[in-house]
């Protein structure tokens, strides 16, 4: 038996009661509300003869007499029973915030089995999913197990049992090994050997050049050669010599602590970003799906800002200060043990303090950041629909709201500058009162004759220098966490297996010649739900064979599965007989190419765009491309020709003009099979014409997959499927498929001819 | 804008009225009975909000199991108090969320954000958030709703009411 979630003992009590044995379920789960979309306790229960529904709502019972603790127990609201062959299917009605678990009969009457929270529709999801494998006799309930990626138990933490809180990245917050991080993150630093060296190098030198300086400037200036009972009394030059020397020393360490830090820091940014945009790229195209654009692109400036920005400023100089703190404190503690004790009494004082204003203080920058946010983001929104703005007169109304988001960002802003104005004299004051300590306890052993003046100023001095160190290390924790993340973030990346892998041993064949089967196909961009469901169909090398259907039906899915940009779940794709998973990417990328609606083109030249799958054209197979493209003669008007620049900044072209050079780049890499994702639909019908001439031409001895919503565009077509709901409608060539008269395509051809003939063109 | 355009075929508007829609529940299912311009049974209809933030009880689109519009009912008022009544409950199912009283803990980790929290139903609430700033989204001045990792949705519906500690808590987010 499976349970998706922990079951009380007392359900299968009660279960054994109704008749149904505990061993006799094979699949059980729970649901948080019932059929009135009340919170309950609601269990779902398959055997193999029936699917029941037990609601009710746990509670503790009354007491029972004397003597006898609470227990609990279920008081039930409804139970029902269904044969499993009176079933048809099952499945979870997603609402807003809550589902629904229904059932269909095979009678075709609708049953409403519970409601559930969100919380509830994963388990409720997987539920469906078995026990529809199971009716369908795909698997069996004696010896079924779940799936890993659905098991449960692979959705928490092994140690904790925390759910992780996102599926898809399995990292638990709370037991995280963060060293682990940092030894796996340390090594990627080593090939940075003698650049750390010199830095740490340099930093030792400036910190010990410091703490030698109040000493020589101080202490040694007024005792040793100011005062006549001192050993170098007079020897004002020597003094003066040695400061100096010092001090050149010091910058001397600074400039090269500046150098490596320059040098070093491009190099490991430039390192950093590559790493993670490697890693990026290399994944399937289901990772970006469930990521935004901008969020990634956030991922690769801001993490290697925040690795490298802790590694290179903060590791050093957390080294440097510590030693810095303890060499100080064996100073203080060495010249005066009581003056040192009393004068850093005001240390706790002051982390406490900070830790405190740090937490208000990075609430105020985050919501001030939030501020200046929302601000660019109205900014772009308005300058990038300007055009718009103009042309409703709404200038006005967007400089308003424009004054909104930027008085927000103002005030936000205003905050944080009052609050630091406000608290930072605060803090110097505390950081003066070890100072007023150590000048009056001072000051009465120096009137006493137990410390010397000179002494005295070096003293305090030092107690000045160990405020800034504590200060980093309160900052320090915050910065190790944004590091532990970003860490973290970055190796979830590196780590991540794409998908879609080549296999070992893969086939690149001589020549492909374009036959295609898609034999039982299932396929579906979340796991619950299917896009493409069952789908069959072949077409000979050289042939064209046109897609129909409604927006969303999946006619676009076949063709990223078939470009293997996705795995099916079920069934198989063939080309040329062979495996599109035993192809090789080089046998499937060169073979295939595909003209969307969506076209890009990248920052680049027009030639650029045009030779970006084949770089090693020639200029003549260039021009070629582009004029079957139809796209030569405007390209040849342009000042700047096929080196007009094109992309951000640069000129723009317009819909129908990108769409022609994209076309010119699928057509120059010459494939074998060749897809047009409704490749001429942002085109007015004579451009339409002119492409669709100049691409029957080229598509001869290519096999063709055509998706169009215009069915005129398919007439030429050798094969027609109709796609309805991800299935396989209606197949056939243009006449057979007229010759139907209830059939779908026979409709949506005598809608689009009536709607033609309505605007008055005639085909 | 003048009625021809709204009577134009294309684009014209089914409203649904007593006179030719009756709603009634079938297995616990809301379905209809449309008398527009052929007579149909819907065994199951699903009820939509046109503009959910503000209009909660008008502008509703009744869609059929294929997700096709029958009609819009433009105020649930226009039909009889029973009716009215089931078109409420059917709504009031669909649009459930859980409102918020008071954020009890807001622990930020790693990316996520943990929240527990006290419901106005006095239910005790946990649940994470991920990438926080984008998923705590204000309606109006007033009214916020917060979307967690599974997909639920939780509604705050005035942000004047909260007490001062919650208040502080989400006060980031805002």
């Amino acid at each position: 038996m499976t349970a998706l979630c922990k079951i009380p003992s007392y359900v299968y009590t009660l279960l054994d009661k109704k008749g149904i044995e505990k061993e006799k379920i094979y699949l059980i789960t729970y649901c948080d509300m019932n059929s009135d979309h009340i919170y309950a306790d609601s269990y779902i229960i398959a055997t193999d003869e029936k699917i029941c529904v037990l609601c009710g709502t746990d509670a503790l019972s009354k007491h029972d007499g004397i003597g006898k603790g609470l227990e609990r127990y279920f008081s039930e609201q409804y139970f029902y029973e269904y044969n499993i062959c009176d079933i048809d299917s099952i499945k979870v009605e997603e609402l807003l915030s809550s589902a629904r678990l229904t059932a269909k009969t095979v009678s075709g009457d609708d049953i409403f089995f519970c409601a559930m929270t969100n919380f509830c529709r994963g388990n409720a999801n997987l539920f469906v999913k078995y026990f529809m494998r199971i009716k369908k006799g795909e698997i069996t309930s004696s010896d079924f197990s779940l799936d890993t990626e659905d098991d449960p138990k692979e959705n928490s933490c092994p140690k904790c049992g925390m759910r992780y809180p996102d599926r898809n990245r399995k990292v638990c917050p709370r037991c995280m090994e963060k060293g682990k991080l940092y030894k796996r993150f340390g090594v990627f630093f080593l090939k940075y050997k003698i650049e750390i060296v010199l830095l740490v190098l340099s930093l030792v030198l400036i910190t010990a050049s410091g703490i030698i300086t109040p000493y020589l400037s101080k202490g040694f200036f007024f005792d040793k050669i100011l005062n006549k009972n001192g050993s170098l009394y007079g020897e004002v030059l020597v003094a003066v010599g040695i400061i100096a020397a010092t001090k050149f020393l010091s910058h001397i360490a600074d400039m090269v602590n500046g150098w490596v830090t320059t040098k070093m820091s491009a190099k490991i940014v430039y390192d950093l970003k590559n790493t993670i945009f490697g890693s990026i790229e290399r994944l399937s195209l289901s990772f970006f799906n469930g990521r935004q654009t901008g969020g990634l692109m956030t991922q690769v400036n801001d993490d290697s800002n925040t690795i490298y920005g802790f590694f290179c400023d903060g590791m050093p100089f957390f080294l440097i200060n510590i030693v810095q703190v303890i060499v100080l404190c064996i100073i203080l503690f060495t010249m005066n043990p009581l003056l040192a004790a009393l004068s850093l009494i005001t240390v706790p004082v002051f982390i406490i303090v900070i830790r405190r204003t740090y937490n208000t203080q990075r609430k105020l920058h985050a919501k001030n950041w939030s501020g200046i946010r929302r601000m660019h983001a109205r900014l772009s929104d308005v300058l990038g629909g300007i055009r718009v703005v103009k042309a409703f007169s709404k200038e006005n109304d967007e400089t308003s709201r424009f004054y909104v988001a930027n008085a927000r960002a103002a005030k936000g802003n205003k905050k944080v500058q009052l609050f630091n104005n406000y608290v930072y004299p605060y803090i110097g004051y505390i950081l003066y009162c070890g100072n007023i300590i150590a000048l009056g306890v001072g000051g009465y052993l120096v009137i006493k004759g137990k410390f010397s003046y000179g002494e005295l100023l070096t003293f305090t001095a030092y107690v000045n220098m160990i405020y800034s160190p504590m200060y980093f290390f309160s900052h320090m924790v915050d910065w190790y966490a944004s590091t532990t993340n970003a860490l973290q973030r970055l190796f979830e990346i590196m780590d991540a297996e794409p998908d879609i892998t080549e296999k070992e041993g893969a086939i690149t064949p001589n020549e492909i010649y374009g036959k295609i089967q898609f034999k039982n196909v299932d396929f579906g961009y979340t796991k619950s739900k299917k896009v493409i469901d069952n789908v069959s169909f072949e077409i000979e090398a050289g042939k064209i064979l046109g897609i129909v259907g409604h927006t969303g039906a999946g006619k676009s899915t076949i063709a990223n599965l078939l470009m293997r940009l996705y795995d099916v779940q079920e069934g198989e794709i063939l080309i040329d007989g062979i495996n599109v998973k035993d192809l090789s990417f080089e046998a499937l990328y060169k073979n295939i190419a595909i003209v969307s609606q969506e076209t890009y083109l990248f920052i680049g030249s027009i030639l650029d765009n045009i030779k970006y799958a084949k770089p090693d054209a020639s200029f003549e197979e260039v021009i070629w491309a582009a004029k079957c493209a139809g796209a030569h003669d405007f390209i040849v008007k342009l000042p700047d020709g096929y080196n007009t620049k094109i992309g951000f900044g640069a000129k723009d072209l317009s819909g129908g003009e990108r769409q022609r050079v994209s076309i010119a780049r699928a057509i120059l890499l010459d494939p074998k099979i060749l897809i047009l994702d409704e490749a001429t639909a942002a085109m007015d019908t004579k451009t339409e014409k002119l492409i669709q001439n100049a691409l029957s031409g080229l598509t001869k001895g290519k096999t063709t997959i055509m998706i169009a919503h215009r069915l005129s565009t398919l007439r030429d077509a050798h094969k027609l499927i109709v796609i309805e709901n991800g299935k396989v409608a209606e197949e056939g060539s243009h006449k057979e498929l007229l010759e139907k008269e209830d059939g779908v395509y026979n409709k949506l051809y005598t809608l689009q001819l009536e709607a033609l003939k309505n605007a008055g063109i005639t085909e | 804008m003048n009625n021809e355009l709204i009577n134009d075929p294309g684009a014209a508007i089914v409203r649904l009225l007593p006179e030719n829609a009756s709603f009634g529940f079938k297995n616990g299912f809301l379905c209809l009975s449309f008398n527009g311009e052929g007579s149909e049974e819907y065994n199951r209809v699903f009820l939509h909000r046109v503009f959910p933030f503000e209009l909660l009880w008008e502008y509703i689109s009744v869609l059929d199991a294929d997700n096709k519009e029958i009609g819009l009912i433009y105020n649930i008022s226009d039909f009889d108090d029973r009716t009215k009544e089931m078109l409420k409950k059917e709504l009031e199912r669909k649009y459930y969320s859980p409102v918020i009283r008071s954020v009890d803990s807001l622990k930020e980790r790693y990316g996520f954000s943990y929240w527990s929290a006290t419901t106005t139903e006095g239910r005790k609430i946990e649940f994470t958030i991920q990438d926080t700033f984008r998923h705590v989204t204000r309606i109006g001045e007033d009214k916020c709703i917060i979307s967690d990792v599974d997909g639920n949705r939780f509604i705050i519906e005035s942000l004047s009411a909260l007490d001062k500690k919650s208040y502080r808590r989400i006060e980031l987010y805002l």
